[in-house]
């Protein structure tokens, strides 16, 4: 999405090529009564610079997928460029990046309980702690030094304080009281993990590590981060590699590292039994917490795909998006974590997260 | 003198209705234009005039000029956003503009926004359809719109302000000077547009939020006869444009987008026996600057310089027989915040051929060549004929290949650009037929264009890169009927156009988004003494958003009237009224861009 958004607005500053459209009348027939209990939310970013695409979609536990849910359900779209989902308590988040809003609804019925927009700027992800939400914000993007987390009072749904950090904060992790901030760096690059003491909203350290750092998670005291490198094409400035981050959260410091080759460009990072999934283009690979090695061989290879868009592994399976030319409805693929094939839906324009609702 | 007569024949051929004057002595009015090659090698395809009055009835907006009065599909959004052209259902560059005679099309984006051109700075506008790329280099696919300012060499002193003012505090001005003796002449003007462009979207409870928009053009042309056999032309143009982008949802982050052209072109013609000798030589820059949030200084940007020189050399084997040689040089300094700096340098030869075989017949055969170390340029080339059966009907057909060059985006963007591209190429046919009888004038074309090698830029990973993917098939048909007829005091004048377009896309079997089926418009204007009443018309039909057609998210077909009135006192003053949308219809050419409901404007014209 940061690739193909950058594009658009720097190629032409303007949306001539990702501009989008459907007309008023042709409203979906979503599913209303639906119940969304128990089973997985997909979110479709939609087409950036379009107000009526982006949606969400519904897998139920037996298999049977709805597509349009929010407007279904509430008559009215999600907005401009949806980014991420939240889900705490009995409401469900949802990030609306070019919006800069978040809309709440009940994470049951769907039905939208409030929109917040003020403090919030180009937001990214959500994580919850203590009747708190946080939210990263690119904040405005002319400038690169606003950057923010957003402090919402879940109770009141109102954003209460704002933590200044340093630019491009993406995904996060909460463990302990404290913040873990992967900064991808926005429009520029970025190669730090902040750490936000979250008694004094402060950041407390910053932990280098390798450039774009695209997925975090974190088990048993240690945060591993997957970082992507940087591709470059500009031969004056020189392409960085990859490389997944081992570190101790009790000191805060990197406890080991693995690169990957050059011109390797490594994306997402779940974790699953002990193992850390991670993907490269199409293919997926696995490996033991404990490897001192990486993969040589793919777990499973979904040829043709360019880009495995939105990643999940969860009981024993995994959740996989094809976003293809971000124009036309994407698919999911769902295979175990053996790498068998289970199942393939179509869904919308560019399903790029998956949110298990039990 | 072969000059003159070739120069007054130019008049008569771009439909410039010369002003006549009030002594009686009758002497040639001779107008110039720079464009020579529209004149001389555009007789075997459509091409249509648009005056100075109907300028001056529209929006100072090209899109709004152009959707009125041509088959041209335009994806606007919203008045004064970014506009995108689709003549003859091919993409957004490949239409050329060509500003008297030179390519203007942006280097960094290879296609003209229609939207940052005030129309008001031209004499005509030239719409040629179909290709065009042997006489006018990348991009002249679909068609190429020609701007172009006029010098007259005749004794004149005429200075001109045009007025106008409407609803959302929309505001259009010109005032331009010409004087001019048979020697020399001078033509200086200034344009100013700006709009709050605020308006309400029509049954909606909505505005149009951070559309404002100004801009302001200069330009001077000049030329000098030096003696019988020399004479030099200079045309200058400086255009400066601010647009806020309009927001698709409240919420957004307002951003706006700064644009500066300034284009000088040097001419010098010499006329020795049966050559004609046309040294050229131009200067374009180009720069953008786009704005992420209007309240902050930051922007990105991309600029090109560009220094063209050409050379045509003309020779007239007889009256019937013409032969050019062009020879171009054209060097690209291009730089930006995401581009790497470059320079590209692109050298080509070209010739032309005319053959008037009969009175009745004629064709026309042009190749071209270009040169350069970016990428591997085709051999392009053109040719047509004309024919006229009888006095109600004659026929053209014109066959070329085309092509459209990769753009300083697709070659050097620092994040995905790739030096190893192939330019776009076109093959086409067509065929026009015109009927004319009695006050009618009827034409017929039908066309067929398959694009091969597009370029499209496709994720790779985690970047996007472009790459000379697609195949696109396009064949369509247009219809154009004309009527006009003086009875006493009594005058009245039809216009109208349907074309049909089929544009697929070859690999996966949908048809192109943003390119309806059908459009069509149509303009009436009916005059009593010096009364004018006009209505206008447009219908689009609705068109696919989504590239694997999905219907559902189709933007809906939609058809506008317009309603004007001008009045003409004492020759030299001109009072009008329009009426825009005066069926207050909502309607949108891209989705959540809403165009403006029923609106008002008002307009003066003072030739002093």
């Amino acid at each position: 999405m940061k690739t193909m958004k950058k594009l658009a607005l720097l190629t032409f500053g303007l949306p001539l090529f990702f501009i989008s459209c459907s007309s008023d009348d042709n409203n979906s027939g979503g599913n209303a009564s639906g119940e969304y209990a128990n089973g997985i939310f997909i979110l479709n970013e939609g087409k950036f610079m379009s107000a009526n695409t982006a949606e969400v979609s519904f897998l139920s536990e037996n298999g049977i997928l709805e597509n349009d849910v929010f407007y279904g359900v509430n008559n009215s779209y999600l907005g401009d460029t949806a980014q991420s989902i939240g889900i705490e308590g009995d409401k469900l988040y949802i990030l609306v990046n070019n919006s800069n809003t978040i809309k709440v609804v009940n994470r049951y019925t769907f039905e939208l309980i409030t929109t917040i927009t003020t403090a919030i700027q180009s937001p990214r992800y959500i994580v919850f702690e203590n009747g708190k939400g946080y939210v990263s914000n690119l904040g405005n993007p002319a400038d690169s030094s606003d950057d923010y987390i957003a402090v919402i009072d879940l109770s009141s749904n109102q954003v209460t304080t704002t933590i200044p950090v340093s630019e491009g904060p993406e995904k996060m992790v909460e463990e302990n009281g404290k913040l873990y901030v992967a900064h991808k760096g926005g429009w520029g690059v970025g190669n730090t993990i902040s750490v936000i003491d979250l008694s004094s909203n402060t950041v407390s350290t910053t932990i280098p590590v390798a450039d774009v750092p695209d997925g975090i998670d974190e088990k048993d005291g240690y945060l591993y981060v997957m970082c992507s490198g940087f591709s470059s094409w500009n031969s004056e400035v020189p392409s960085t590699q990859g490389g997944l981050f081992k570190i101790d959260m009790t000191t805060n410091e990197v406890d080991s590292s693995l690169s990957f080759a050059e011109g390797i460009y490594p994306t997402h990072l779940e974790i699953e039994n002990n193992k850390l999934y991670y993907t490269i283009s199409g293919d997926v690979f696995a490996v033991d917490l404990s490897a001192t090695t990486l993969p040589t061989n793919a777990l499973l290879s979904l040829n043709g795909m360019y880009n495995i868009y939105g990643f999940e592994v969860e009981d024993g399976k995994i959740y996989m998006s094809d976003p293809k030319d971000y124009n036309s409805n994407g698919e999911i693929f769902i295979y175990t974590t053996n790498g068998a094939f289970i199942n393939s839906y179509e869904v919308g324009i560019a399903p790029n997260g998956f949110y298990f609702n039990d | 003198m072969r000059f003159i007569t070739f120069l007054f024949g130019a008049s008569l051929l771009l439909g410039q209705s010369v002003l006549a004057q009030d002594n009686l002595v009758i002497e040639i009015q001779e107008v110039v234009i720079s464009d020579n090659l529209l004149k001389d090698y555009s007789q075997t395809q459509k091409t249509e005039t648009l005056s100075d009055s109907v300028i001056k009835r529209n929006s100072s907006f090209l899109t709004s000029l152009l959707n009125y009065n041509s088959l041209i599909y335009f994806k606007e959004n919203g008045i004064g956003g970014a506009s995108s052209p689709s003549f003859r259902g091919t993409t957004a560059s490949q239409t050329a503009v060509i500003w008297n005679g030179i390519n203007i099309n942006s280097q960094t984006l290879g296609q003209t926004d229609f939207n940052a051109v005030n129309s008001l700075s031209f004499d005509n506008i030239t719409i040629k359809s179909g290709g065009g790329s042997v006489l006018y280099g990348s991009s002249a696919i679909g068609g190429s719109i020609h701007l172009n300012n006029d010098l007259y060499f005749y004794d004149r002193f005429e200075n001109e302000l045009f007025l106008k003012y409407g609803n959302f505090n929309t505001f259009d001005g010109r005032f331009q000077t010409k004087i001019a003796s048979n020697k020399y002449s001078l033509q200086l003007g200034f344009s100013r547009s700006f709009s709050d462009n605020d308006y309400d979207w029509v049954g909606k409870d909505r505005k149009n939020i951070n559309g404002q928009f100004e801009n302001s053009t200069f330009n001077a042309d000049f030329g000098y006869k030096i003696d019988d056999i020399n004479s030099i032309k200079f045309y200058s143009l400086y255009f400066n444009g601010e647009r806020h982008f309009s927001l698709v949802l409240p919420t957004e982050t307002p951003t706006k987008y700064h644009n500066t052209d300034i284009r000088n072109l040097l001419e010098w013609t010499s006329l020795i026996g049966r050559f004609t000798s046309r040294a050229k030589v131009a200067h374009l820059f180009e720069e953008y600057r786009y704005f992420p949030h209007v309240d902050n200084q930051f922007y990105t940007f991309g600029k090109v310089e560009s220094f063209i020189a050409k050379y045509d050399l003309a020779y007239d084997f007889s009256d019937r027989i013409k032969l050019n040689a062009v020879f171009d040089y054209t060097q690209n300094n291009g730089q930006g915040s995401d581009i790497h700096s470059e320079k590209r340098q692109i050298g080509s030869g070209s010739l032309m051929f005319k053959h008037l075989l009969t009175d009745k017949f004629l064709y026309e055969v042009a190749l071209r060549k270009e040169i350069t170390n970016n990428y591997e340029s085709p051999f392009l080339y053109s040719m047509g004929m004309k024919y006229e059966v009888n006095d109600f009907y004659s026929v053209k057909f014109n066959a070329s290949k085309n092509f459209r060059i990769p753009t300083f985006n697709d070659l050097y963007w620092v994040t995905g650009g790739s030096a190893d591209l192939n330019p776009e190429t076109s093959y086409q046919a067509e065929i026009t037929n015109e009927f004319t009888i009695k006050d009618f004038g009827i034409t017929l074309t039908g066309y067929y264009n398959q694009l091969e090698d597009m370029l499209r830029w496709i994720p790779t990973g985690p970047m996007w890169e472009p790459e000379n993917t697609e195949e696109v098939e396009i064949f369509g048909l247009e219809a154009g009927l004309s009527y006009s007829k003086i009875i006493g005091k009594h005058s009245i004048n039809l216009n109208g156009n349907y074309g049909y377009t089929s544009s697929k896309n070859k690999k996966t079997d949908k048809y192109l988004i943003y390119v309806p089926a059908h459009k069509g418009n149509a303009r009436v204007s009916y005059g009593y003494q010096n009364l004018n009443i006009y209505g206008e018309f447009l219908y689009v039909g609705e068109v696919y958003t989504r590239s694997d057609n999905n219907s559902r998210y189709n933007i809906d077909a939609y058809q506008v009237f317009n309603l004007g009135t001008d009045y003409t006192f004492k020759t030299n003053y001109t009072l009008g009224v329009k009426v825009q949308n005066v069926l207050n219809t909502y309607y949108e050419s891209v989705e959540n861009r809403a165009l403006p409901g029923r609106n008002f404007m008002m307009y003066l014209n003072l030739k002093i």
